[in-house]
């Protein structure tokens, strides 16, 4: 027998369904969140940019069939430290294994794509996927004030 | 002598927005200015395919010899312009007159 997580300090879970239009609310309400517990502005712009890149990415290629699904994102704040959990129930995808941007080339030659998890790494501090029972899950730490 | 184009930007470039931020830049380059510049002084949030229009509208400006100025980069999009490298790109002014200026 598993012992029971108890989650330590405060925690939200939002329920977003795999649809465009579940985004702005969703977003909305992790902001209003991240001002109770008086979060920096900069973790309110980490929060935007993960719903944005997560789950738009996650209705546009996730999926194998068009039913409706939920993605479910947990937003945790303790010891100064943000945690984000994105989960998904879509197909088996570690976006932390696509190669980073060549951010070096010149303008002409830059691709056009590549660019959303790359800027997820560069504005946390930690990132783990896994895989587990039949559900995608990134998990993006990000310690605030420093 | 063609004019120099200006747009602001606005509010949110994401998914849902950035379709007809590349449409707008899109018609005013049809015109042919001789000079774009875009203010981000409103520009509250920018995801990686905002970038990717500003991007693909520098390579526009590149290729029809427009020159291409960014005006008031709120300091939020300006971290994430330079940690996708954009920042070296773009040619970034405080204010839009020193970039109408600078395109001149």
């Amino acid at each position: 027998m598993s012992s029971p997580i108890r989650p330590v300090g405060e925690s939200i879970t939002l329920q977003v369904l795999n649809t465009f239009d579940a985004i702005a609310p969703a977003t909305a309400s992790a902001e209003t969140w991240l001002q109770e517990q008086q979060a920096p502005a900069d973790a309110a712009f980490l929060v935007n940019l993960v719903i944005e890149e997560l789950v738009t990415n996650c209705i546009k290629y996730g999926y194998d069939d068009t039913l409706e699904h939920t993605i479910e994102i947990v937003l945790s704040i303790a010891a100064q430290t943000l945690t984000i959990a994105v989960v998904d129930d879509g197909h088996a995808f570690n976006p932390l294994e696509a190669p980073p941007p060549d951010l070096s080339l010149a303008i002409e030659d830059r691709p056009i794509g590549g660019l959303g998890i790359h800027l997820l790494r560069e504005l946390t501090d930690d990132i783990v996927y896994e895989r587990r029972d039949g559900t995608n899950r990134l998990t993006l730490v990000k310690h605030m004030g420093s | 002598m063609a004019e120099t184009r200006i747009l602001e930007l606005t509010g949110r470039m994401d998914n849902a927005t950035s379709a007809s931020v590349d449409a707008q830049i899109n018609t005013a380059l049809d015109a042919a200015p001789s000079g774009l510049v875009l203010d981000l002084a409103g520009l509250t949030f920018i995801s990686s395919i905002g970038l990717r229009t500003l991007l693909m509208a520098a390579k526009r400006c590149q290729k029809q010899n427009v020159k291409l100025a960014f005006a008031v980069v709120p300091p939020s999009i300006a971290d994430l312009f330079e940690i996708s490298g954009l920042q070296s790109l773009f040619r970034i002014y405080p204010d839009r007159v020193s970039a109408v200026a600078a395109v001149q």
